[in-house]
């Protein structure tokens, strides 16, 4: 082997594998997260209104996934509590939690920008306005998720089309195509208000605008499921690339990353990612901006961990929101109130201990 | 030396929206394990070229051959492959361990889904230990220091496995002795690795002391290659730098060195 350096100066210090501990490190913190999420759901499925204790909740779920001959130890009204009410929820929350954290993971990587939120190209705002739309005319819950799901992408292709109009590649010009559209959206969506009956309808958009999962089932869930899933696995099995891609353009570049190619892929994984979670039970901020934040601070910016811990915890969070939304009062509260309440002040102890320099 | 011609410019030329001429007619070849020092004042357009010749902009006219193949005619990827490129030092906004940095040399030889593994990391570490850097390997890679980055840089490139690297202006922001350590190790890159290796610098010592090729550009896009004996002289880099320069021949390193004149107004140009 050939010695690059001849001169005695520098002193090195050799150490042997350094890497290995910090590895086993993130994946001991990525295993933990993992058992936090099936406790939180478990204890979540048996905290409500009406409590059932956990053994019985594990049983039921047992006895749904295996049909064997296990003893039957709780009530009818339990198991319908359990698997028709709750766990539609439960998954939901989980899936919703964990594609908004992920996103913003992504999107704060891509921008080279911690303080990005998923929102960024106007899908949310963009989804507001097909929903209420949809309201206005009536229609049912599932026609509002899909017309959410249609203006929310297309709200993302106008962004996107406004760099390739001016010719402008950088993401600079995204982030104010974004900007520009989120507004326009914004007005749309107060034309809509202005234009609603005041006495039910404005509320259901006001209502769907602010995120619950009051009214999600079984079905719903399983229809946003597949897409959510899928894309969440290519996300994770590219999240080595947007490391390089946060590198800059010209280094990317340089080490045989399709910039656009790969910019892109990631940017629809994200949107469809934050659409889906939108149809599924309405707008909802914080967590895309706050999660990414917290992943950091526990496992480091290496995106390799990050997006897997984002997705975990985002889950985890949304749980806990969930059950603090359908427990803390007689009526449900919509989750962006909670999600705002814990989220502001969480955002501010994160910003003081990583000890941001925004200038 | 090898006889292969592995990067060959042709012709080239760039101008910004076809109006602003930044350079034309630049033409010159470098075989394996040859050094091309590229000397130019501030805004000459060294880095354009780099630019180009590293497939980032597109000349203007002209092309560019890879091992004789039209690097246009080369996926981004094989391009990754044969050719590194250190950009001018930055300043990353999120923070990774030098090891992992340069565990990213290895992405054009990875697919698309894939992440490093072992294998990847036993390649960061011999380099790094070639470098005697290994010290720095758990270090985050935003708070060593300008030289310690640098050599990070060209440990990935190292590890990225090319016949040829470009650096822009790898001596920039270093003090005395971090520069002719930079220096050092690109000349033995050359010379035992036999790696093809272009630089821009502002140092006219840095090119006699490699001793190798010299391309030194004008304010007119015009630039001159040859070996430092035929293309560097008093007049030359009189004429670069407009400044009084004098080339001193140093019997003891048997080589010639560049040293300013008087600090007078009178010898401004």
């Amino acid at each position: 082997m050939i010695n690059l350096e001849s001169s005695s100066k520098s002193i090195p210090i050799d150490k042997p594998k350094p890497q290995i501990s910090a590895v086993w490190h993130a994946h001991k913190i990525i295993y933990f997260s993992i058992f936090l999420f099936i406790a939180a759901f478990l204890i979540s499925l048996s905290i409500g209104r009406f409590n059932v204790p956990l053994i019985q909740v594990v049983k039921i779920l047992i006895s749904q996934v295996v049909p064997t001959g296990m003893e039957v130890t709780w009530t009818e009204q339990m198991q319908n509590v359990i698997i028709n009410i709750r766990l539609p929820r439960l998954v939901g929350a989980s899936l919703v939690g964990g594609a908004l954290a992920l996103s913003g993971a992504t999107y704060q990587g891509l921008f080279k920008n911690p303080l990005v939120s998923p929102d960024l190209l106007g899908v949310s705002n963009g989804a507001c306005v097909g929903a209420a739309i949809a309201i206005l005319l009536g229609f049912p819950s599932l026609v509002i998720q899909g017309c959410a799901l249609l203006t929310g992408l297309l709200a993302v292709l106008i962004s996107t089309s406004i760099p390739k109009f001016f010719k402008n590649n950088s993401s600079l010009m995204l982030v104010l195509g974004g900007v520009i559209v989120s507004g326009f959206m914004s007005s749309l969506l107060g034309i809509t208000k202005y234009v609603a009956d005041p006495d039910n309808q404005l509320a259901a958009i006001v209502y769907w605008t602010m995120g619950s999962f009051a009214t999600t089932n079984m079905n719903q869930v399983l229809l946003v499921m597949p897409a959510i899933l899928s894309v969440m696995v290519v996300l994770l099995l590219m999240r080595w690339r947007i490391n390089l891609l946060s590198l800059g353009d010209k280094e990317a570049r340089s080490l045989g990353v399709n910039i656009r190619k790969t910019r892109g892929l990631a940017i629809f994984c994200a949107t469809i990612l934050t659409a889906c979670a939108v149809c599924l039970c309405g707008t909802i901020g914080w967590v895309g901006l706050i999660i990414p934040h917290f992943g950091r601070l526990i496992i480091g910016h290496d995106n390799r961990y990050l997006l897997p811990i984002s997705t975990i915890i985002g889950a985890v969070f949304m749980i806990v929101v969930d059950t603090i939304a359908r427990n803390l009062t007689g009526s449900e509260i919509p989750l962006s109130i909670i999600t705002g309440l814990l989220g502001a002040p969480l955002f501010v102890w994160l910003l003081a201990r990583q000890k941001v320099r925004i200038s | 030396m090898c006889d292969e011609v592995m990067l060959e410019v042709k012709n080239l030329a760039y101008s910004y929206d076809g109006v602003k001429k930044i350079f034309t007619n630049i033409d010159f070849e470098l075989h394996k394990g040859e050094v091309l020092v590229i000397l130019g004042a501030n805004g000459a357009g060294k880095s354009t070229l780099l630019d180009c010749i590293s497939n980032m902009l597109t000349p203007t006219t002209g092309e560019i051959l890879l091992k004789g193949k039209n690097i246009a005619k080369y996926a981004i990827n094989d391009v990754a492959k044969l050719m590194g490129y250190v950009p001018q030092i930055s300043t990353p906004t999120f923070s990774y361990t030098v090891r992992d940095y340069i565990v990213m040399g290895r992405a054009p030889h990875m697919g698309i889904l894939n992440v490093p593994g072992p294998a990847e990391y036993d390649k960061v570490d011999e380099v790094m230990k070639d470098m005697w850097i290994s010290g720095l390997a758990d270090k985050i890679y935003a708070n060593i220091s300008g030289g310690e980055r640098q050599q990070a840089q060209i440990a990935r490139i190292l590890v990225q496995e090319t016949d040829i690297i470009l650096l822009d202006e790898p001596t920039n922001h270093l003090d005395y002795g971090n520069q002719l350590k930079i220096i050092q190790i690109i000349s033995k890159l050359a010379r035992n690795r036999g790696l093809t290796v272009v630089l821009t610098s502002h140092i006219p010592d840095h090119a006699i002391m490699i001793d190798e090729k010299v391309g030194i550009m004008d304010n007119l896009g015009h630039m001159t290659v040859g070996p430092v004996k035929e293309v560097i002289s008093e007049e030359s880099l009189k004429e670069l730098y407009h400044t009084d320069l004098h080339l001193v021949y140093i019997d003891e390193l048997k080589r010639i060195a560049c040293v300013a004149g008087k600090l007078n107004d009178e010898n401004r140009k």
